[in-house]
């Protein structure tokens, strides 16, 4: 973790004045998490099982974690290749596929890792930081907490061609992580002065529960709410995720549905995630088709449902590795 | 369906999610073109419709085996194998603030706590998360600006 750097300007320096102590207590608390790559990967389930079931757990129990992977999501959903390097790519993958020779076309881990190592390590960052992403995927319960007995699944090289998948030892499960409590603009600027918002002084004791993490008490409460404010994005969104989190993930969809129906920009990525989430861990057909949208879209959970896709989908049928 | 369509159908998403992984341009690149070469040596037996998982399975797949070499091949090195503790509750109101800060995107947040908590340069934010460094010091500057709204500091 590093000490603050003398670049920071003057407006840094001024807004920043005073906070010093406090951002050395933040460094110190954070100072043995994960770094960043680590959480990268975790959160694409591309770690081994080990390892990626000790990040996991982190990321469910560190609320910073989840708040750099959750930007670092939001960051990336805009990444692409543009149309020169896409050719490029697909120019390369084309000369060395030509030669139909398995072992002239096998990919070259010795070429790749030299690249990826300093990836890894990366710089100076290695021994301090930590951090990372969003959304982690496994087989786990409603909590996302992973099954007992249930091991990250893949770990190892595709079947061989031709070879179906192994069936999954118990139904996968998206595994989602706790949303944090924020409020939409219109929430926060309902008549003007927040201390005097009825709608906000209604929605604490919801919020409290959630916080809490007793999500029956959430689920009651905000199902009072939305009783009397139907159209708040704020009540149908955590209504739906307390719902999640208490294990009702069929009852959570009809709540998220209507979350996606008042078509909030704010919360629409969460929504359209969780409720992808919902539908899978109830078993719906459509929830396919969702996060496959959401991997091809732009959302700051792309990345965190192209790795639910990679578990929930068969397992490439590849020949073993050389 | 030919080859070319199903890599112009699904390259970007396949890309993005390498690149979620490694943030590395150039091995996310690489990631990539492994897994449609792996496509391109399967086209036979691969349903389309398991397309874009079966793509993306290949990234992750070879993402957990390059972590497997780093690990032997640096004999468990700091990077590797970090005690991970569990972080404590937030202990103060600046913490609370970034975390729950109203007004404040995740992107915002990460601004703040790479910058200010984890010591990075704005170029070194810039390259780790794929934002411009415009787009870093305006995230910077608006949370800076909620900061000051919410702390009372810097006021004059």
């Amino acid at each position: 973790m590093s000490q603050p750097r003398d670049d920071w300007d003057d407006e840094e320096r001024d807004a920043l004045d005073g906070l010093e102590g406090e951002l050395a207590g933040i460094r110190r608390r954070h100072a043995d998490d994960p770094s960043l790559a680590l959480l990268r990967a975790a959160a694409a389930d591309a770690l081994p099982p080990d390892e990626q079931a000790r990040v996991t757990r982190h990321l469910q129990d560190s609320a910073w974690s989840r708040a750099l992977v959750d930007g670092l999501g939001e960051a990336g959903a805009n990444d692409r290749l543009d149309a020169d390097s896409e050719q490029r790519l697909f120019e390369r993958i084309m000369r060395e596929a030509r030669p139909a020779a398995p072992e002239r076309v096998a990919p070259r881990p010795a070429a790749l890792r030299p690249r990826w190592r300093p990836a890894m390590t990366f710089g100076g960052l290695a021994v301090a930081a930590t951090l990372l992403i969003a959304v982690v995927i496994s087989r786990s319960g409603p909590d996302a907490t992973p099954a007992p007995g249930a091991a990250p699944s893949g770990g190892g090289e595709p079947a061989a061609a031709g070879t179906p998948a192994p069936a999954p030892s118990a139904p996968v499960r998206i595994a989602f992580i706790k949303p944090e409590v924020r409020l939409s603009p219109s929430a926060l600027t309902w008549r003007g002065d927040p201390s005097a918002n009825p709608f906000l002084r209604e929605l604490a004791p919801a919020f409290d529960a959630y916080r809490a993490g007793d999500y029956g008490r959430a689920v009651a409460a905000f199902d009072r709410l939305a009783t009397v404010y139907p159209d708040s994005i704020d009540v149908r969104f955590y209504q739906g995720v307390s719902r999640m989190l208490a294990g009702d993930e069929a009852g959570a969809i009809a709540p998220l549905e209507a979350a996606a129906r008042l078509g909030d920009a704010t919360f629409a990525d969460d929504v359209s995630w969780f409720l992808a989430v919902a539908q899978q861990r109830s078993g719906r057909p459509d929830a396919r088709g969702r996060l496959v949208e959401l991997c091809r879209g732009r959302s700051r959970h792309a990345a965190a449902a192209c790795a639910a896709l990679t578990q929930i989908d068969p397992a490439p049928a590849l020949p073993p590795r050389r | 369906m030919e080859f070319e369509s199903l890599y112009r159908e699904h390259v970007q998403a396949v890309y993005r999610f390498a690149l979620s992984i490694t943030r590395r341009k150039d091995v996310a690149e690489d990631l990539t073109s492994e897994a449609f070469l792996a496509l391109n040596r399967e086209m036979a037996s691969i349903d389309p419709s398991q397309l874009p998982a079966w793509l993306l399975t290949v990234v992750r797949n070879r993402a957990r085996n390059l972590w497997r070499h780093q690990r032997v091949e640096e004999r468990y090195a700091i990077e590797s194998t970090p005690p991970v503790t569990r972080s404590a509750p937030p202990a103060s109101a600046l913490e609370e603030w970034i975390l729950e800060g109203a007004g404040l995107k995740p992107v915002h947040r990460m601004c703040v706590m790479l910058r200010y908590v984890y010591g990075m340069t704005r170029a070194e934010i810039s390259a780790e998360t794929g934002l411009t460094d415009i787009q870093v010091k305006g995230h910077l500057q608006y949370a800076l600006s909620l900061l000051r709204k919410a702390h009372g500091v810097g006021q004059g």
